[in-house]
């Protein structure tokens, strides 16, 4: 037997002892076994609190860091085994950059991918809700659609003005291009005055984000995995139909 | 940075001038991931952020942010 045979006889028994070292690994220093539920075609995504970008905010916060939420997209992407991606949210918005980076992420998947808002999907949780290849409200979900407001210092006002404007139209474009509502209705409902006590804007509930086309679908989990189930079947089916010619 | 959401600031960055860490966050390395963690005590830490791991790992849910790990019999490379 040649040494190449060898090797090649022992290499299962190594990648089993690996396999098992790794286990042992995982149990002493995480105190816990790696997730061996049964795999999931579908992999779900919460976007929940604040959207950390590059400030660390405060402790009181509770978080979604995008530095996190970035690669598990790429993940997602990547990994075979994946087939769907059901984006969940429950945020009051935060960090624009880090908002907006998620949403291009989201919505450049080519895989299938379905949001879906629970509670609220607030500020910049706006464009990460349409970003999805469907869209979906829960009945007493809200939204909140308002200008963005002034933070940090003003030297001046006429840049100032102007950054402001161009960041707000970051989100606009964005909204308007994955949705179904017009730039001049979003734009009505983010200027209203007299809706919200402290700032101007609207808050969008459920049947109303649906009837101005910011979201497909008043339903949850349900239609939710119902439609991205499909979706995933209609991508096979392409893909199997675009092998044949 | 700009930060949109209907929260009120005063509530966002409360206490954000104050000390935030008791303990400096420290660097640790298993299995092929690093990983900053924050100390809670009793060889046991809070995972602040991965910094390097495999594609895969970001996808393990005992790896997110915020999930505590024992790290006292895990090589420290600061």
């Amino acid at each position: 037997m040649s040494y190449k045979d060898e090797l090649k006889l022992e290499e299962p028994q190594v990648q089993e002892d690996k396999k098992k070292s790794a286990l042992v690994e995982s149990i002493q220093q995480l105190g816990q076994m790696p997730q061996v539920a049964p795999e999931s075609n579908i992999f779900c995504m919460t976007i929940i609190g604040q959207i950390e970008g590059h400030l660390v905010l405060p402790p009181q916060n509770k978080t979604t860091k995008y530095e996190h939420l970035i690669p598990q997209l790429v993940a997602a992407e990547q990994n075979a085994k994946i087939e769907g991606i059901l984006i969940v949210l429950n945020t009051v918005g935060g960090d624009v950059e880090a908002g907006l980076a998620i949403a291009e992420m989201i919505s450049s998947l080519s895989k299938p991918s379905v949001t879906l808002v629970l509670g609220g999907g607030h500020s910049i949780g706006v464009p990460i809700a349409v970003a999805g290849g469907k869209s979906f409200i829960a009945e007493t979900a809200t939204m909140t659609i308002h200008p963005i407001r002034l933070n940090g210092l003003v030297i001046g006002v006429p840049q100032t003005f102007e950054y402001l404007d161009k960041m707000q139209e970051r989100v606009v474009r964005f909204v308007t291009t994955h949705s179904n509502v017009t730039e001049a209705k979003f734009k009505e409902l983010m200027f209203k005055t007299g809706e919200l006590a402290r700032d101007i804007g609207t808050t969008v509930i459920g049947a109303d984000a649906v009837r101005y086309g910011l979201i497909d679908e008043i339903g949850g989990i349900g239609e939710a995995i119902r439609e991205l189930n499909l979706a995933i079947e209609r991508r096979k089916s392409g893909i199997a139909g675009g092998t044949i010619q | 940075m700009t930060l949109y959401t209907n929260m009120p600031p005063e509530l966002v960055w409360a206490g954000f001038n104050e000390e935030q860490q008791s303990q400096p966050l420290i660097e640790i390395e298993t299995a092929g991931i690093r990983m900053e963690i924050e100390p809670v005590g009793h060889g046991r830490g809070k995972i602040v952020r991965l910094l390097h791991a495999a594609l895969d790992d970001y996808l393990r849910p005992e790896l997110s942010p915020g999930q505590i790990i024992n790290y006292a019999n895990i090589y420290s490379p600061k």
